[in-house]
């Protein structure tokens, strides 16, 4: 892993663990790879694949593009 | 600290300190205020943001910040699916459509006059394994889990006991409860509900007013009401001569499904000036005319009469014509005659007893709904297991006890008389009076078993007669509970009568109210067959 990417890594993490832990949010847009059954979403970002987002006001669709935000440790599609 | 913690804590600082790094809270909607903006609490206190997309009171949504120590929000769940209120053709009263659907972008007051209320004002949550058919429902009811793999249903709604409507495209299940009247439209009018939580139902009148709102966990969908008087009920042509018929229009009243036709009706139609030859013919295979047809010399107004056969007809209001050609003398005229007839479920005799409790508290609910013909129907047997018995009524007349044996599958009545389907059953004063099966199928109907699975409840009430339904505990029955409307006399055919009487307020079929629940005493503990007999 070049070193460029080892930062970037790094800030990704640190920037998961802030929207965790102090509420920040990190607007990523992403990529709906699936509603799953229980409503939420399956969201691909740069920073990586989330599952169980909240789809947000609007019924998603797959391949839909979202804005995806983190609050208070959820994961909304907006 | 290693280079590692040390480059996140100068990744983590740089963060903080740029705008675009904004801290995004969920919250719940404790205020819409009418400038588009809400009050959002959040850890206790209130953050007014911008609506993004609607919301109400109650919602859970994300609380995002914007500049200026400004806030935005938005629903963090999707909108309901959209539900319908379809008005069936034909219908004769000033209603229309009814639409219920979901937008997302707001609520819009209706503009029209007719709003809505709840008939009795409450819904009621049944717990059914599954479900794809509320056709008995005579006022709307909750369920539970109605659809979990995405199925379709169909919920009919009697209005003002006139017409049914029919609520389609539930993939996400609603329940309405009776929070009473919501006044339009200066009230916000919701729909809450959530994954699977289905089904809503209740009586709607036309009286007065509104659609409900109700909570169901934490997830809401808008229910929004529009499109009212939208299907016109089709208007008699015009025809000079329609005072050629007397009456002029035919209403067969109400009948129940299933039930016996109702009676024949006539009507005069004036054939003048003589001689004249007519011919009728009607707009539904389900109304007979007789004579359809005759040539008249001496009689200026032959009578004819009809009947309606419902057979095959759903529920709900038919509304056909008969139009009369008479070629006279004087030329030929047609005379155009209405007629109506309006099937209804049978649930009308559905004595519904909820809430009923086990020793353990767990609620059961039992629906009693009367076949069509052939004595009551069971749904889901497999609540019980083969050795259950649940031995139902006293034959007021004869004495007998009647038996079904709830084993697995269909349950046949064990005797060779059964209960009779009569017209005086169909009533809302039913009893089980006449025991009569010739072939009789019966599948029992448990919504739910108890928590232990050691007591399995039923109950066959009149609460204006002397009968009894017997219930055969699986266990030991240590007290049960029901809300029925009767003074309540518990009997055991094992031994010892139960000791008094239970006097429980009274209330009619459909209208059991959890508050009216009331225990019975126990018989000490008899696994054996226990009556409950009920005293008017």
């Amino acid at each position: 892993m070049s070193l460029r990417d080892t930062i970037k890594q790094l800030v990704r993490e640190t920037m998961n663990e802030m929207a965790a832990t102090e509420a920040r949010a990190f607007n990523e847009q992403g990529i709906v790879k699936s509603t799953d059954s229980d409503g939420t979403l399956t969201v691909q970002t740069a920073s990586g694949t989330y599952s169980g987002v909240l789809p947000g006001p609007k019924t998603r669709t797959q391949n839909e593009q979202v804005i995806v935000i983190t609050a208070d440790g959820k994961k909304v599609a907006l | 600290m290693t280079v590692r913690e040390s480059l996140r804590d100068l990744i983590r600082e740089e963060l903080r300190s740029q705008s675009s790094v904004q801290g995004a809270r969920i919250g719940i909607v404790s205020l819409v205020n009418s400038d588009g903006s809400a009050v959002v609490m959040v850890d206790g206190k209130g953050v007014t943001a911008d609506l993004l997309y609607p919301v109400v009171k109650g919602q859970q949504v994300v609380l995002v910040p914007g500049d200026a120590g400004k806030f935005s929000c938005a629903p963090t769940l999707p909108n309901a699916s959209e539900v319908v209120l379809e008005q069936p053709p034909f219908f004769a009263e000033a209603v229309g459509l009814l639409r219920f659907f979901v937008d997302e972008s707001g609520l819009i007051a209706p503009t029209d006059t007719p709003t809505w209320r709840f008939q009795d004002q409450k819904s009621r949550k049944v717990y059914r394994q599954t479900l794809v058919d509320l056709a008995d429902a005579t006022f709307l009811e909750g369920g539970f889990n109605l659809s979990p793999n995405g199925q379709k249903f169909s919920v009919f709604v009697t209005i003002s006991g006139q017409s049914k409507y029919v609520i389609r495209s539930y993939d996400l299940g609603t329940k309405l409860t009776d929070n009473g009247v919501i006044d339009l439209p200066n009230e916000i009018y919701v729909l809450k509900a959530t994954l699977l939580e289905s089904i809503v139902v209740s009586g709607i009148s036309l009286s007065t007013n509104k659609p409900q709102d109700s909570f169901v966990d934490d997830k809401l969908y808008f229910l929004q009401q529009t499109d009212f008087n939208t299907a016109t009920p089709p208007v008699p042509p015009v025809d000079d001569h329609d005072p050629l018929w007397s009456p002029t229009k035919l209403d067969f009243g109400s009948v129940f499904e299933g039930g016996p036709n109702p009676p024949d009706q006539t009507a005069n139609l004036q054939v003048t000036p003589l001689p004249s030859d007519w011919s009728i013919v009607t707009g539904a295979s389900w109304l007979t005319a007789t004579p359809s047809s005759g040539h008249e010399t001496f009689v200026i107004n032959p009578l004819i009469t009809f009947s309606v056969d419902i057979t095959g007809l759903s529920r709900g209001s038919h509304t056909t014509h008969v139009i009369a050609t008479i070629v006279t003398g004087s030329g030929t005229f047609t005379a155009t005659m209405w007629v109506s007839v309006t099937v209804r479920s049978s649930a009308q005799t559905v004595f519904r007893f909820y809430n009923l409790r086990d020793a353990a508290g767990e609620l059961v609910s039992v629906e009693v709904p009367f076949g069509s013909g052939t004595g009551f129907r069971w749904i889901n047997p497999k609540i019980l297991d083969a050795k259950n018995k649940i031995i139902v009524v006293k034959n007021t007349a004869t004495g007998n006890m009647e038996v079904i044996d709830m084993v697995a599958g269909t349950t046949p009545l064990l005797t060779v008389t059964g209960l009779l389907n009569t017209a005086q059953n169909r009533t809302k004063d039913f009893f089980i009076q006449s025991f009569t099966v010739v072939s009789p199928s019966v599948t029992t109907r448990f919504i739910r078993r108890d928590k232990s699975g050691n007591h399995v409840v039923l109950t066959l009430v009149s609460p204006t007669q002397n009968s009894v339904a017997i219930l055969l505990f699986n266990g030991t029955p240590v007290g049960y509970m029901m809300d029925s409307g009767v003074t309540v006399k518990v009997l055991t055919l094992s031994g010892t009568d139960l000791t008094g009487t239970t006097a429980v307020p009274d209330v009619s079929p459909g209208e059991a109210d959890p508050t009216k629940v009331r225990e019975l005493p126990s018989d000490g503990g008899s696994p054996f067959v226990t009556t409950f007999g009920f005293v008017t």
